[in-house]
């Protein structure tokens, strides 16, 4: 297994490559197009000063942070229940197939019709957006646990919270980490697309501004605070939580 | 056919009454009748692939009969299943001591339950060891831990030691018999005929009928001798 040193040595040299690749491509292209990394830096620092960032970056958090927790819980519940009750998973098939396979920009234009424009929008959005990923990584991880396991608790009488914490979550933990560091993500992109799209408050709204104001270097401010803050979700909270859950693989 | 263990009417503990049992939609069991009373020691035999498993099964609850009755008043089911069934993402104190969180144990009696139970054991100092740390025979040994942990009024062995050698085979016999209280009904799976009589009062053979579903017949009897003989007719009726 590569240590700990190796691998930061490995993901700096990553991002030293790709603000190479960056500084390169914005001394080729206008400084309209393309802001280099130190123009970005300074702005990005000045944008810090004033309240006005952190207000707009809170904003988005909490949406973020709503829209998460009730995306987790309904897709995590959902799954969780027809991993294990196929009439569930039948029911929910034709839902599914129709969350998943719409265009967002629909969900965002109905969106806007239904709640007008703000965070009951923005939240619900992403909510309709995340939940189906959520839901069948959930159900199919579900469907993979061995069925031993369940005798196991049926046995020795395991309650419900027991087979929750003691069988499902650890069982299915790899899959889940990786469906949640891909929410995240996407859970990111979704929001802020639906902040440029109809709020007046956000990042996405900053952005919406910064590109029609031809304000190129706030512009890359404002997508390295999105960056930013996929790169805390992951690192400082998921990476943690992954890393308790599957502590135990470390011996196999 | 209905074949009753020979014993007390009034203290018995599973009582199976023309059982049918369905699996995949194949009949597995059927017109299938037996009990067993509090405190008795009895041997489950019959040939692989008989359904003794899966009688086992039954009698946990983890089947449910598709027709006739099934009482089971055993409270407390202790479970050695033929691997050691311990969950890899606990230690093997939490693999313990998870048992006993159904029970209302408060936490510092399943501490010191726990210790006790591994000390006997002699895994004490492998607590915070994950399954996959153990080796074959440790690891059934903290899942016959386990099954005492709960201070079980049924215990089912389902051949619990097949996976390991004989030394190994033999001292986890001794560790069992150690365990074994008169109180505990115990119901043992086992090829191993030799390690399983002098555990047992009695032995129930499950065997395949040619026309229908395997039926069970009882052999009663505290004399070893008198047992084994019997075994080997049946051996050598069954061959």
């Amino acid at each position: 297994m590569m240590n700990t040193h190796k691998k930061n040595i490995i993901y700096l040299c990553s991002v030293i490559s790709l603000l190479g690749l960056w500084l390169l491509l914005a001394n080729y292209l206008n400084a309209m197009i393309l802001a280099s990394p130190l123009q970005t830096l300074m702005q990005l620092s000045t944008l810090i000063l004033t309240a006005e960032f952190w207000q707009q970056l809170l904003i988005t958090i909490i949406r973020l942070l709503y829209a998460l927790s009730l995306a987790c819980s309904i897709g995590f519940t959902l799954g969780l229940i027809a991993g294990r009750h196929a009439w569930l998973k039948f029911y929910l098939a034709p839902f599914r197939w129709l969350l998943m396979s719409i265009p967002p920009v629909i969900v965002v234009l109905l969106a806007m019709l239904w709640f007008g424009m703000g965070n009951t929008m923005v939240i619900f959005i992403a909510v309709l957006l995340l939940t189906p990923t959520i839901y069948i990584n959930t159900q199919k991880a579900v469907e993979q646990i061995d069925n031993h396991w369940f005798e196991l608790a049926k046995v020795y009488q395991f309650s419900w919270f027991q087979r929750l914490v003691k069988i499902y979550v650890p069982a299915i933990a790899g899959p889940l980490s990786a469906t949640l560091i891909i929410v995240c993500c996407n859970g990111v992109r979704i929001v802020v697309l639906a902040e440029v799209l109809g709020t007046h408050q956000g990042i996405g709204y900053e952005l919406a501004n910064a590109s029609s104001n031809f304000a190129t270097a706030e512009l890359y401010a404002w997508v390295t605070v999105s960056l930013c803050i996929v790169a805390f979700m992951e690192l400082v909270l998921l990476k943690p939580i992954q890393h308790y859950l599957l502590r135990w693989r470390e011996f196999i | 056919m209905k074949i009753n263990t020979p014993i007390n009417q009034s203290n018995k503990l599973v009582c199976m009454n023309n059982i049918e049992l369905t699996l995949a939609e194949q009949i597995i069991f059927e017109n299938l009748s037996f009990q067993l009373n509090r405190g008795d020691k009895v041997a489950l035999l019959g040939d692989s692939g008989v359904g003794k498993s899966t009688l086992l099964k039954l009698i946990a609850g983890i089947h449910q009969p598709s027709k006739g009755t099934l009482t089971n008043q055993a409270s407390r089911i202790g479970y050695v299943f033929q691997e050691p069934r311990l969950l890899p993402w606990l230690t093997v104190a939490q693999n313990i001591t998870e048992v006993m969180k159904p029970l209302k144990i408060n936490k510092e009696k399943r501490e010191h339950k726990l210790t006790a139970l591994l000390t006997q054991v002699d895994l004490l100092q492998y607590k915070n060891y994950y399954p996959y740390q153990l080796s074959g025979g440790m690891a059934q040994r903290v899942s016959l831990a386990r099954a005492f942990a709960i201070e079980p009024d049924l215990l089912l062995l389902d051949e619990p030691f097949s996976a390991l050698d004989q030394n190994l085979t033999q001292q986890l016999s001794q560790l069992l018999s150690c365990f074994l209280k008169p109180e505990i009904t115990m119901l043992y799976v086992s090829h191993y005929i030799d390690q399983v009589l002098p555990l047992v009062q009695s032995c129930l053979f499950l065997q395949k009928n040619k026309q229908k579903s395997p039926k069970l017949t009882v052999h009663n009897t505290t004399n070893i001798a008198e047992r084994e003989h019997f075994l080997n007719q049946f051996y050598s009726l069954n061959k």
